[in-house]
């Protein structure tokens, strides 16, 4: 799989745009190109394509389309939650202008896509965009229960998940159907994703901005609501987190408690998820996804073999 | 979706009697003291646009890729997600055979 020649097109694709205004900080982007991740939206929209019986080269313009949408929501992203280390070291004007930039530019660079299938990458490229910003609005507005997290979560990460898997599968010819179908699994899998973000946050060294609003992480929040013997000590540090004695007790207790447990179970149950929705879908070959879920869910898969529990022990067949 | 919620996670994580694998792994993992607390093995995807654009994971690790053939140790998986379409209902349930093209 050529992600190196994939990340050359995307980079290509930003920095000609960059270069026609001498815009440095486009050319910044442009050339975060060159480490696309591995496990991201644009290898995502490949596999896909790939999936669907497509070459690779069919997805690049989606690929540039997801690399540029990624890089926007994460300077929005970055913006809402006053990030100390944002992605782009700009002021944060210049970052929410240059991110309208780059959702235009997401949608511009389909212009290099066979005529029949702008119309629909375009969408799917405007309606990722959309959707996220919506869930960004209600994240910030905050979790006012357990329920509710899960709402936003799902309002949230998912769409760019389901893009990066419409837009590929499309790319490699499927049709709108199936390309529907594959894309609910960017549901699932936008969870587990999610959910390995908010473990990182707050298991970190780093202070992170969710121990100022511990509602909004699932880990935190299942510390101070669950039934446990140390609740009341979380709910005494929680406040204190901007000291690292504090957060090192902190995170320990979170172990403790079975929150660090409760986000493994559920990162479990979203990558099997995805794996039947993925499953479900007519494709001539499913291996090129699956194994990106499989990528998504390794931490887990290696830490419950670290624990020394064999898989058939992990649970009963689907019934 | 079906849900297991925090109380009902808790509840089961505390109960000795319930011995299936999986709390047996997640009871394991909280008498850990620290586990995997390396910040950049918990972000898959988000770290992929921010500045120290972490690796996640690996990509010269291997495939741990299953056939699909793990589930949800307590029976919460319900079916695709409520906007699949017509098309994946007609595939009926799950049953870990790839649907064929």
């Amino acid at each position: 799989m050529s992600t190196e020649a994939m990340r050359g097109y995307v980079g290509d694709a930003l920095r000609r745009r960059a270069d026609a205004y001498g815009w440095d900080a486009l050319g910044v982007v442009a050339g975060m190109a060159a480490r696309i991740s591995p496990a991201g939206p644009s290898e995502l929209a490949l596999r896909a394509c790939r999936a669907a019986g497509g070459s690779e080269e069919a997805a690049y313009p989606a690929a540039a389309s997801l690399h540029a949408l990624h890089v926007a929501i994460h300077m929005v992203d970055d913006l809402i939650d006053g990030e100390e280390r944002p992605t782009l070291e700009l002021p944060p004007g210049l970052r929410a202008n240059l991110a309208l930039a780059l959702q235009c530019i997401a949608v511009e660079v389909l212009a290099a896509a066979p005529p029949e299938l702008r119309a629909p990458l375009m969408l799917a490229a405007a309606a990722a965009g959309r959707e996220t910003a919506r869930g960004q609005e209600l994240d910030a507005a905050g979790a006012d229960d357990e329920e509710d997290y899960w709402r936003i979560v799902e309002a949230k990460t998912p769409p760019l998940f389901t893009a990066a898997l419409r837009m590929g599968v499309l790319s490699g010819g499927a049709s709108p159907v199936v390309a529907e179908t594959l894309a609910a699994a960017g549901v699932p899998l936008g969870v587990l994703v999610q959910l390995g973000d908010d473990l990182g946050d707050v298991m970190g060294e780093a202070l992170h901005p969710d121990w100022e609003r511990p509602g909004d992480n699932v880990a935190l929040r299942f510390a101070l609501e669950a039934d446990h013997p140390e609740r009341d000590r979380f709910h005494a540090l929680v406040p204190r987190a901007a000291d690292p004695a504090a957060r090192a007790e902190a995170r320990e207790i979170l172990v403790r408690s079975g929150a660090f447990s409760f986000c493994v179970h559920h990162m479990r149950v979203a990558a099997d998820e995805a794996r039947c929705a993925v499953l479900l879908v007519p494709l001539t070959d499913h291996a090129p996804v699956l194994e990106m879920i499989d990528q998504l869910a390794a931490p887990v898969t290696e830490l419950l073999a670290e624990v020394g529990v064999e898989a058939d022990e992990l649970e009963p067949a689907l019934v | 979706m079906n849900r297991v919620s925090i109380q009902q996670f808790r509840a089961a994580l505390a109960d000795p009697a319930d011995p299936s694998g999986a709390l047996r792994a997640y009871r394991e993992i909280a008498r850990r003291p620290h586990p995997r607390l390396a910040t950049g093995d918990w972000i898959p995807w988000g770290a992929a646009a921010t500045a120290g654009w972490i690796p996640w994971p690996d990509p010269g690790a291997a495939s741990t890729r299953e056939t699909g053939a793990r589930f949800a140790a307590w029976g919460d998986w319900s079916g695709p997600p409520a906007d699949s379409s017509a098309a994946a209902e007609a595939a009926g349930p799950c049953t870990l055979q790839p649907a064929q093209a």
